[in-house]
């Protein structure tokens, strides 16, 4: 046990060494002569996690609950002309079974800014860009910039998340600015990253065989007046994989040979501002396809859609203090809402097959550098929870409960 | 019963009318826009606020922008938000590290108080910072005002 921890701090030790050097690196490469073009940013964020019924990023139900959940990053920018910069950033992600702290290119882009007038502005970006999907996935692991400790799980589901934060590819950007209010777009071609988590998420298990993903696109639009005070926005991408079997699985189950799924997410977002107080929500229609996959996924729910949406408000009671209530469901299947037919066909037990979430949480913006979180969730059923934390799923708890204290630290 | 609850409300109401008032009285000094480029004969809010949420790189004739700005929680910071983009500080703050923490653009460059504003504007061909109306007679000639 003790033996574990020590593995476990030298593994936090090891990241942290890594990102130190990459920062001292990718400073010192500019740093002789160019130092005013060159921008460093980071954060760390810790987390603290108590569930009752199952594990949620750690072994989170223990009456002490678990700290396994935190969050560092670090980013370097060079503006090497004034319409052209390219950036980077680096994140390191420790949560419970689902991540391990491996050290990941969050994104690596150059960017282009082609057209700059005052009324518009268009541009290009190229490298491992982030897919901007809804208000908060661009930036989903930064908890200066989330609404709470976790994202809505319905829309921003921790437990697959590599396949929809950012991929290797083209964007173009643009935005037109009127007196009616801005109108932005961005469109984005590239190949999504995927790896075992995306077959555990399928397969329920990380299969010998490989994910590899195909040629995906993402669109998203948005609509806002007064500076983003009223904000509507689109988003849309078609991400899609194949499952590479190998032999061995080719003789046991044939049919995996041309096994390959689709993802095709479409989110509304809309948010509203008056004064201290904010409305937010998003509805999500997320279309599975899933091909060749028997028997992990049957073929009668080899085609699926999902529903999930949220509502939240939020007031700042001070500049420094603000509350928030959210009301978050997910429907991992809109035509089987209460999970009955899968459970009656013997899939699994119905409560996975949803999740309600109310949320109350307060927020501390201590200053700019320090933000403290803490929230509580009352949650209905289990359709988000990580399979890596919690190996037997179903103990028919439909019930429980999550509470979380967050600190975090950015410059 | 019913009573009771609106005294309540009254009181609660009468609470927050007296917050408001500190509120408003605390500060309230006039903020400038400068720039230092004098091609530029007006700059509307919303040019503003693009410029100053990262978005536009480049004036129109061709100028490098570079962004000058207080610190979040200084008082002039917190005028200019309200006055010249239409929001609170911490709103201009999230959209800039939605920016920044996704590689779309860099953060704004920092100052410490006014004098270091206005000695980087004036050092820096085409940036854009403001200036609390107390120091307007500060401002170097070099420096267009808005």
């Amino acid at each position: 046990m003790i033996f574990q921890q020590i593995l476990r701090h030298f593994k936090i030790m090891k990241t942290l060494i890594a990102l130190t050097i990459y920062a001292l690196f990718s400073s010192m490469a500019f740093a002789i002569n160019l130092s005013k073009n060159i921008q460093l940013h980071g954060f760390a964020t810790q987390g603290y996690i108590k569930t009752d019924n199952y594990n949620f990023f750690g072994e989170t139900s223990r009456v002490k609950g678990d700290i396994d959940f935190r969050e560092l990053g670090i980013n370097a920018s060079y503006r090497a002309f004034s319409n052209f910069h390219i950036a980077t950033q680096l994140i390191s992600r420790e949560a419970g079974a689902v991540d391990n702290s491996t050290i990941q290119i969050d994104y690596a882009l150059a960017d282009l800014q082609i057209t700059s007038r005052n009324q518009y502005n268009f541009g290009l970006r190229v490298g491992r860009v982030k897919n901007p999907l809804g208000f908060y996935n661009e930036t989903r692991d930064v908890a200066f910039t989330r609404n709470s400790i976790f994202l809505p799980q319905s829309i921003y589901f921790d437990r697959v998340r590599k396949l929809a934060l950012s991929a290797d590819g083209l964007h173009i950007y643009g935005q037109k600015r009127h007196k009616f209010g801005d109108f932005d777009f961005q469109f984005g071609i590239g190949y999504p990253r995927v790896d075992n988590e995306t077959e555990i998420a399928i397969f329920k298990t990380d299969r010998d065989g490989l994910m590899k993903s195909n040629l995906s696109l993402i669109a998203h639009t948005s609509y806002s007046l007064n500076a983003g005070n009223q904000k509507i926005a689109l988003s849309w991408v078609r991400l899609s994989a194949d499952y590479m079997s190998t032999g061995a699985e080719n003789a046991v189950a044939s049919n995996l040979k041309n096994a390959n799924f689709s993802f095709t997410p479409i989110i509304l977002s809309a948010l509203s501002t008056h004064g201290d107080f904010t409305i937010s929500s998003e509805y999500a229609l997320r279309f599975f396809q899933f091909n060749n996959m028997a028997p992990y996924v049957p073929e009668d729910i080899a085609d699926l859609t999902g529903e999930s949406y949220y509502i939240q408000m939020q007031y700042r009671l001070t500049p420094l203090f603000e509350v928030f209530l959210r009301y978050d469901i997910i429907y991992l299947d809109r035509n089987d809402k209460d999970g009955l037919k899968y459970e009656a066909k013997g899939y699994g037990n119905r409560i996975e097959q949803f999740a309600k979430d109310a949320t109350a949480g307060i927020a501390f913006h201590i200053n700019s550098a320090w933000l403290l979180r803490a929230e509580y969730h009352h949650i209905e059923g289990t359709a988000w929870l990580p399979v890596q934390d919690n190996p037997e799923m179903s103990n028919n708890q439909k019930n429980w409960q999550l509470f979380s204290v967050l600190v975090s630290y950015k410059f | 019963m019913h009573i009771f609850k609106n005294i309540y409300h009254n009181l609660f109401k009468g609470f927050l009318f007296l917050i408001l008032c500190f509120a408003s009285t605390a500060s309230h000094s006039e903020i400038i826009i400068g720039v230092h480029n004098n091609n530029l004969t007006s700059i509307n809010k919303s040019t503003l606020r693009a410029v100053f949420t990262m978005r536009l790189n480049r004036w129109e004739n061709g100028q490098k922008i570079t962004v000058l700005m207080l610190d979040q929680n200084s008082k002039i910071h917190r005028e200019f938000c309200v006055q010249k983009l239409g929001v609170f500080p911490y709103q201009l703050q999230r959209i800039l590290d939605k920016r920044v923490f996704s590689g779309k653009s860099q953060a704004p460059i920092n100052v410490s108080n006014m004098e270091e504003m206005i000695t980087k504007l004036l050092n820096t061909p085409g940036a854009i910072g403001y200036i609390s109306e107390e120091f307007v007679n500060d401002i170097p000639a070099d420096i267009t005002t808005f």
